[in-house]
């Protein structure tokens, strides 16, 4: 009796409508003031799990006294209102209502809304209807498959609308990944998260990216709610911890990849966890987390199914015992890749490659490792029998010798890609040639070791599986370094010269000449010394196999050239004449080609008028892609009326 | 029985009512069961008007299955047919047993439902104070049929019309209504029935 009598607040039935009137922020969850003038008798709150939302302090601000509002009924009444609207017209149209209304609407667990009560006289054998029964929840279990998927950027990413997504894919196939990319101020926080878990179960991937309000709790509620997750991507979450991973490891067993960027919360703890837990996960990326550390790394990989096959480790303050255990534990991995790794030394390289353990690797990527030198990448080879792909970015160490000997022992090399080694040279570049009876491609950019040999080697080595090369921006490579190559190389198909200022023709003509295959990508951004003369030549050898042609910067480059590339290249797909000397003529010849079928042509900063717009425009139904920017004798009407005739081209000007 | 409860409303007048009429609020059964010498019982925050509503309520209900719980759990006892003569304290399963063949029971509780929903049907303004009131009082039966006919005034109507019967604001931005709206475009597909 006490209890009734001494509460304070008036003692009419209503309290007056600005409780609820003030609507919430949606980024915000307040607990329950203790001067809501609302009884609320114990025995009943373990029926509500929708999280009460009402507004602080500003009791009776604003006095719209609205004694009929239905807004004044506590959260819970509302929430059995609105539970007995189990049809999606319904529960579409009540969320429309409010935000209060669609805040409580997509806190109900499919599992807790109630179907119509339909009592039927004539069966008297069967069982009673039963009120409490929620007949629909198989029905909709068979449609919550996850068919679905939904993205959100910058402005769209809100509770309202996560709360919108939750309802609006209950049945309809069911929310299958979500994908969250925010900014410093998103206001997705905790509230929007559990509506997702609470009614996407079939939920299977979640990414979040830059979300600063979602902390632990939603974390949490996912985990709980969504055990079908197999991937999760967390990046720029300053507020989850390992609390909120621990949970997901425990919960969700089909986690199959996991990626934590930037997380200054997430510790070892977290890794131990998922590496016990997670028997199916294969794909881990953990870059720019400080907190974890050797132990975190080996007890995911060291876990009792190993089932990794890919890790990615950037700029973590790990050291050579990390390595030594991914060397010794990762049977199963297949990629591997380290980014600046500052802790770790030649040593780690070493142990890692000698335990040869890691039997299964195919594809290594080592990225401003100040650690990687010779001996390592040596070990590395002889670990990995089967190792494919070795691409090496920023090593100050690496030499000719190192590569030697690694090519010595990686027989089963396809693809080499080498940037911004400047301590090799190209001998270093001919010993791989020569020892890797597989390559298909070589790539080497911004090597400044690499010059042209001031003389021939004696025997040259012959290297009959490249068929790519790609040299970028290694400014003392010429044709001469090139003509050797392509002696070496004859089965050369795609050659990527970007950016090599010093190739000429009189010198290319070689390398053209000898690949007996027949070129289908030729790359020479930059090359401002090809003539038209080369691009004849090359149409005419290789017209009948050329693809792809790139000639951006090639300021020597007129309409001859294109007279050639109409009349031989027959099955031309991606042509970028970018900032080449070429006219109306040209343009007119290529488009008339009838045998050509472009698909993206680039004819940015050439000085072409309008009067070749007309024959652009009976290029053709293949023409997906044309790019005119900055052709500055070109109207924009008149680029208009292209648009009109070609409109399913991207046109860009 | 002659065990009566006095009850009174927020601005003062008396209700006497049957204990099993009042012990249908959870409320007012806690606050009868503890020891004190004043059998009356302030309700302050309950005005006559609906104090009556309710009580009215309740005396329907008083001695009748409760229509919210399952209907397998119905005591035999309370069994119009077999009133009194089955053998009392039942365990769940003869109950249930009982009730699930018993077509009295059915018929009694699909009477008393449809008595429910009739007395419901009335405007929203009453359905709020009753929806309150049940809520105060604990009265889960009441609370289960304000509760459906709150329900029963949304279907069916398109969210302005739900503002206007409930007197909500649309606290929407224009660009957050867009954003729901998007979710639910289908919805308005010619082709749905």
């Amino acid at each position: 009796m006490a209890a009734l009598v001494k509460r304070g607040g008036s003692d009419d039935i209503y309290p007056g409508g600005p409780f609820f009137s003030n609507l919430v922020d949606a980024g915000l969850l307040v607990s329950l003031a203790r001067t809501v003038d609302v009884y609320c008798p114990p025995s009943k709150r373990s029926r509500v799990t929708a999280p009460l939302i009402l507004s602080v302090g500003e009791k009776a601000a604003e006095g719209k006294q609205q004694p009929r509002s239905i807004d004044t009924l506590p959260d819970e009444c509302l929430f059995e209102i609105l539970r007995r609207l189990p049809g999606d017209k319904e529960r579409s149209n009540s969320a429309c209502v409010s935000k209060r209304w669609l805040m409580l609407l997509s806190s109900i667990c499919s599992s807790q809304l109630i179907g119509r009560m339909k009592p039927s006289l004539q069966s008297v054998n069967k069982p009673l209807p039963d009120l409490n029964e929620h007949p629909s929840v198989n029905d909709q279990e068979i449609q919550n498959n996850g068919f679905l998927t939904r993205r959100l950027e910058a402005e769209e990413a809100t509770d309202i609308r996560l709360s919108a997504i939750a309802l609006g894919t209950c049945s309809r196939g069911g929310l299958g990944k979500l994908f969250i990319q925010g900014n410093d101020s998103t206001k997705v926080s905790d509230v929007g998260l559990s509506a997702i878990a609470h009614a996407c179960p079939s939920l299977r991937a979640l990414s979040m990216w830059k979300v600063p309000l979602v902390t632990d709790a939603g974390l949490q509620e996912i985990a709980n709610e969504c055990p079908l997750l197999e991937k999760l991507d967390l990046c720029h979450c300053p507020q989850i911890s390992d609390k909120g991973l621990i949970a997901v490891a425990l919960k969700c067993p089909n986690l199959m990849t996991l990626t934590i960027e930037a997380s200054s919360n997430i510790s070892n703890k977290a890794l131990q966890f998922v590496g016990r837990c997670c028997s199916k996960l294969k794909y881990v990326t953990i870059k720019d987390c400080p907190e974890v550390g050797d132990q975190g790394i080996a007890s995911l990989v060291s876990s009792p199914s190993p089932s990794l096959e890919r890790i990615k480790l950037q700029a973590l303050n790990i050291s050579d015992l990390a390595l030594a255990v991914i060397g010794q534990y990762g049977k199963n991995l297949i990629d591997l890749s380290l980014v600046s790794l500052k802790k770790v030394g030649e040593k780690g390289f070493w142990v890692m490659g000698n335990t040869c353990g890691l039997q299964k690797l195919r594809s290594i990527s080592i990225t401003c490792c100040s650690g990687l030198t010779d001996i390592g990448l040596q070990a590395v080879a002889k670990g990995s029998p089967l190792l494919k792909q070795l691409f090496v970015r920023k090593s100050c160490y690496l030499s000719d010798a190192g590569l030697r000997a690694f090519a010595e022992k990686a027989r089963a090399l396809e693809n080499f890609h080498l940037e911004n080694c400047n301590r090799v040279t190209f001998l270093g570049v001919l010993s791989v040639l020569s020892n890797c009876p597989k390559l298909n491609s070589l790539a080497l950019m911004r090597c400044l070791g690499i010059r042209d040999l001031p003389y021939a080697p004696a025997q040259l080595p012959s290297c009959m599986s490249l068929e790519s090369l790609i040299i970028q921006d290694c400014p003392d490579v010429t044709s001469a370094s090139l003509q050797m190559v392509g002696k070496i190389c004859p089965q050369l198909q795609k050659i990527d010269l970007g950016g090599q200022a010093g190739v000429t023709d009189a010198l290319l003509i070689p390398l053209i000449e000898n690949s007996k295959v027949g070129l289908v990508e030729v790359n020479l951004r930059g090359c401002v010394n090809v003539t038209d003369a080369l691009i004849t030549i090359l149409a005419r050898a290789h017209g009948s196999t050329l693809k792809m042609l790139n000639l951006d910067g090639c300021t020597k480059i007129t309409d001859r050239s294109l007279m050639a590339i109409a009349n031989c290249c027959s099955v031309l797909d991606d042509l970028d004449l970018s900032g080449c000397s070429i006219g109306n003529y040209g343009v007119a010849v290529l488009a008339s080609a009838k045998q050509l079928s472009l698909r993206v042509l680039s004819l940015a900063s050439c000085s072409i008028t309008t009067k070749c717009l007309p024959f652009l425009a009976n290029m053709g139904q293949s023409v997906v892609g044309l790019n005119l920017q900055q052709c500055r004798l070109i109207t924009s009407d008149a680029v208009a009326v292209l648009e009109q005739k070609l409109w399913w081209c991207d046109i860009i000007s | 029985m002659g065990k009566t409860i006095k009850l009174i409303s927020g601005d003062g007048e008396m209700f006497e009512v049957e204990e099993a009429v009042a012990f249908q609020s959870n409320i007012i059964k806690s606050l009868a069961d503890e020891d004190n010498a004043d059998d009356c019982i302030p309700l302050p925050r309950v005005d006559s008007q609906i104090l009556s509503k309710v009580l009215e309520f309740c005396r329907k209900h008083a001695n009748s299955p409760s229509v919210h719980t399952k209907f397998a759990a119905i005591p035999s006892e309370l069994c119009p047919k077999h009133d009194g003569s089955a053998a009392g304290a039942s365990s769940s399963e003869s109950s249930s047993a009982h009730s699930e063949t018993c077509r009295a029971c059915y018929d009694a509780v699909m009477k008393l439902v449809q008595w429910d929903l009739e007395f419901v049907k009335v405007d929203l303004d009453l359905i709020h104070h009753l929806l309150k009131a049940a809520n105060y009082l604990d009265i889960e039966d009441l609370m289960f049929m304000a509760v459906e006919g709150a329900a029963n005034a949304i279907r069916g109507n398109n969210p302005e019309e739900i503002r206007k019967l409930f007197d909500l604001e649309n606290d929407f931005t224009p660009e957050e209504e867009k954003e729901i709206l998007k979710e639910y475009s289908w919805l308005d597909d010619p082709f749905e029935p």
